[in-house]
């Protein structure tokens, strides 16, 4: 049986890496993911959260001392010029506000940038609560408690932070990881299966003095060295695609490092043999060619959206999902990414788990090939 | 040898075989005759192992197909009715898969595909991709990887279909050449004048069951009829679905 698995694979090999067109639709994808998380930090790098510090141009801020240094130390910048918002503070601030009476400042803002929304926003908001403070002290002064002018108080919490954002940004890196296995692969898990059904090679084949189990794990695993090359590549695009973005600046002190890449790529090496043979199976099962390319593409929905949820549900990582591939291979790659220590008993219970269901399934895709409705597909 | 002895096939309510049985011997080509439908292509897969039979046996040089289909497959060369080949491979390396596939010795790979290369007349398209090869090409390289572990019996289901007079003539020719080397050769048709020419042994089978057997002359003679075709059409008393 391991002549006819080593045959059976040399040939796939070389038949689906002639295949140039499907091979770099499968690898495009693959490059896809990381730059598309790498792009959405870039851009959202740039915006800030409440606690950041900003810049306003102020005009006249020599009138008025005590409200520059209360906006100071609530992290305003003062510039001299630029185009962002600007404060300008009038020449009669002191004299007015000794009298007791009210005076104007003006923002101005380019309010269709949403930056700029956000900044003069949060800079009305501070100079209100200097106004108000102003105001209870006065009020004080004259023997009024401030809450009978001031019956309700509103406060406003902000609560994105950059540890939020950044799990959230590692998490999707974690579903283009999930996915890899299953994309890389699914090309050529159709074309041995469906597609050698559809060109009308896969009877004669199946009459070659040989089991039938051997044929299907030669198919299986090729299989499988795609969806561990579309996982390579996937690891080799994240440290590519992140090396030119400003993490630091959402907060983020996280590197891929050589040690991650290993470890993230080794990890995935039994889900893509799973993923292989499960593919094969179903693409055989599968009564035509279009609707293996269905089932498949149905497929990888699974690992995106079972990421996707543990993401937005923050699941507790719990003992038992070791034993199930996929979710545990996503509560490796968590702890993987997150640099946290990797328990080697959860990493081999997860391995084993998942290539004893690829040996199941190996031998039930084995079983496949000797029926006659899978053999002859939908044409008889 | 090929033997079938009352073999039954059922797909659902069809009965695609009822109780079939014939003999295909050796230094002979045995014409396995009848309309569409009547059972010719579901025989032959029970013959290599694909469909299993109801009730029944098949034997392959004397060994029984239920209890050895690998034996059995190994003695045989097949040719299906679609030839489908693998586009983005030569014909050398398709016809050296199904080698390796049956367990040639890697010495001796080489050495056979030149003298398969040689006598389908090979040269212009052994080193070629097969994506764009013609439906004889196409032929060539199908018979090329079934005959290239040497098969005592070759099973041929519908050869000539979709073929060219060039390409139909060098199949024919093929098929003289095994006989001559006392090989076993059992082709499936629906064309009674390329049975007639070709045949040493006809087997008109019809509704799943064999009608008639025996060489062209016999059948003829047993009708009473002095052309095969007359003959042919008495025994399975329908001219649908053949091709003249």
């Amino acid at each position: 049986m391991t002549g006819t698995i080593a045959t059976v694979a040399r040939k796939e090999w070389r038949d689906s890496i002639r295949d140039r067109r499907s091979l770099t639709a499968a690898l495009m994808f693959a490059i896809l993911g990381p730059l598309l998380v790498a792009g959405m930090i870039t851009i959202t790098a740039d915006r800030e959260t409440s606690d950041d510090p900003f810049e306003v141009v102020v005009d006249g801020a020599e009138y008025a001392s005590d409200l520059s240094a209360y906006l100071q130390r609530n992290r305003v910048e003062f510039v001299a010029d630029g185009a962002g918002v600007a404060l300008s503070i009038p020449e009669d601030y002191a004299e007015r506000f000794t009298d007791g009476r009210s005076v104007t400042l003006i923002i101005s803002a380019d309010r269709s940038k949403s930056d700029q929304r956000r900044e003069a926003q949060r800079l009305e908001g501070l100079i209100h609560r200097y106004g108000a403070e102003l105001g209870q002290t006065r009020l004080l002064l004259r023997g009024v408690a401030p809450s009978v002018v001031r019956p309700l108080l509103v406060e406003v919490h902000d609560r994105a932070t950059r540890e939020g954002r950044a799990s959230l940004v590692l998490g999707i890196l974690i579903i283009y990881f999930l996915l890899a296995p299953f994309v890389g692969s699914m090309a050529v898990c159709i074309d041995v299966s469906a597609g050698e059904r559809e060109r009308n090679s896969l009877e004669v084949l199946v009459a070659q003095p040989v089991s039938s189990t051997g044929l299907f794990a030669g198919k299986w695993l090729i299989g499988t060295v795609f969806g561990v090359i579309g996982v390579a590549m996937t690891v080799v695009a994240s440290k590519l695609a992140f090396i030119k973005v400003p993490l630091a600046k959402i907060g983020m002190s996280w590197t891929m490092t050589a040690t991650t890449m290993a470890q993230t790529g080794l990890s995935l090496v039994s889900l893509a043999a799973l993923v292989a043979a499960l593919q094969i199976a179903l693409a055989m099962w599968a009564k035509t060619y279009k609707e293996a390319s269905t089932y498949l593409s149905m497929l990888s929905f699974v690992p995106a959206a079972l990421a996707a949820y543990l993401v937005v549900q923050e699941v507790e990582s719990a003992p038992w999902m070791y034993l199930v591939p996929l979710l545990g291979h996503q509560q490796v790659l968590r702890t993987i990414i997150r640099a946290e220590p990797l328990d080697p008993i959860n990493v081999a219970v997860l391995t084993i788990a998942t290539l004893a269901l690829t040996v199941v399934l190996i031998w039930f895709g084995g079983r496949l090939l000797t029926k006659e409705k899978i053999v002859f597909g939908s044409s008889e | 040898m090929i033997r079938l002895t009352d073999v039954h096939k059922y797909f659902g309510k069809v009965r695609a075989l009822n109780g079939m049985s014939f003999e295909a011997r050796d230094g002979e080509i045995t014409g396995l005759l009848g309309p569409n439908g009547a059972g010719k292509t579901t025989a032959l897969r029970c013959i290599y192992g694909l469909t299993r039979p109801e009730r029944g046996e098949l034997e392959v040089d004397g060994v029984k197909v239920s209890e050895d289909v690998r034996a059995c497959r190994a003695a045989l060369g097949v040719f299906t009715d679609k030839f489908g080949l693998y586009d983005r491979l030569t014909a050398r390396e398709q016809v050296r898969y199904f080698a390796e596939l049956n367990g040639v010795p890697a010495a001796e790979i080489a050495a056979s595909i030149e003298e398969l290369v040689a006598l389908l007349g090979m040269e212009e398209i052994i080193d070629r991709r097969s994506a764009g090869f013609s439906q004889g090409e196409r032929m060539k390289v199908s018979l090329a990887r079934a005959l290239i572990h040497r098969p005592q019996n070759l099973v041929l289901d519908e050869p000539t279909r979709g073929l060219d007079v060039m390409s139909t003539r060098s199949l024919r020719a093929l098929l003289q050449e095994l006989r001559a080397q006392g090989r076993c050769v059992l082709f499936s048709s629906h064309v009674m004048h390329e049975v007639a020419m070709q045949c040493d042994r006809v087997v008109i089978v019809r509704e799943g069951i064999v009608c008639a057997e025996g060489t062209p002359d016999e059948l003829c003679r047993r009708t009473g009829e002095s052309e095969f075709e007359d003959a042919f059409l008495r025994l399975i008393g329908t001219d649908e679905g053949i091709a003249a």
